[in-house]
Parts: structure tokens; sequence; C-alpha cells
């Protein structure tokens, strides 16, 4: 297996614990940017019945 | 005879009973490594589930 052998050089009680808080603070990034950049999760996590409540609101604007 | 079976032993293994800087051998670096892949793959699959969920019950990428 490749790079099996680096814990022989790196001490695993510093390597795993950095390699997971990579993973945690990439995925986090992604998720923060989806959520600050798009407004769609914002919609969708406040719920669908925000969305029907405001629905004919917008509708009775158009008009 | 202990002489030459700790010759033969140099001599055929390469030196895999070696304890490195970390305190780890290299049988037992291999051992994490796929302790680590492992886990590694697991999380992979369970993170593609979530995102498989995600993209049916969410707005995503619609």
């Amino acid at each position: 297996m490749i790079y099996s052998k680096m814990w022989c050089v790196v001490k695993p009680s510093v390597g795993i614990p950095v390699f997971i808080a990579a993973v945690a603070i990439a995925s986090f990034s992604v998720h923060l940017a989806l959520t600050m950049n798009t407004t769609w999760v914002k919609n969708f996590l406040n719920g669908s019945a925000k969305v029907v409540a405001t629905a004919p609101a917008d509708a009775a604007v158009k008009k | 005879m202990r002489a030459v079976h700790v010759f033969c032993k140099e001599k055929t293994m390469s030196n895999s009973d070696k304890v490195w800087p970390t305190g780890l051998t290299e049988a037992e670096s291999e051992e994490i490594h796929r302790n680590l892949i492992q886990g590694t793959q697991i999380f992979g699959m369970i993170a593609a589930f979530a995102h498989l969920l995600a993209y049916i019950y969410s707005p995503w990428l619609k």
C-alpha cells in the first residue's frame, strides 16, 4: 500500500488529528461558502411553510 | 548457533524489526495506515450517501 510507511517518520498522534482536522476544515469551508453564496440553502432550511405563506403575497404583488 | 540465527534474520527480514523514530515498526505503520484508509473509505461512503440524499430531497443542483 502506497505511503504505508509514513507513520514510521510521522507520529500518528500528530498526523492523524492533522489529517482529520484538514478534512473537517475543508468540508466546513465548502458548506459555509455554499450557505453564504446561495439563496436556496436558507430558504430550504427555513422550511416550505414560509415559501407557501409568501407565495400568495408575491402573486398579489404581481397583480 | 544463535549468532547464525541473528545473522540470517538480519539478512532475510530486511530489518523489519527496526523501531523508527515514532516508536513504530514498519508492520505497525502499515497496520495504522490500513485502518486509516478503511476509515476514510467508510467516511467517504457515508458522505456520498448524504450527498445523494441532499440531491434528492433539497433544491441543490436543480
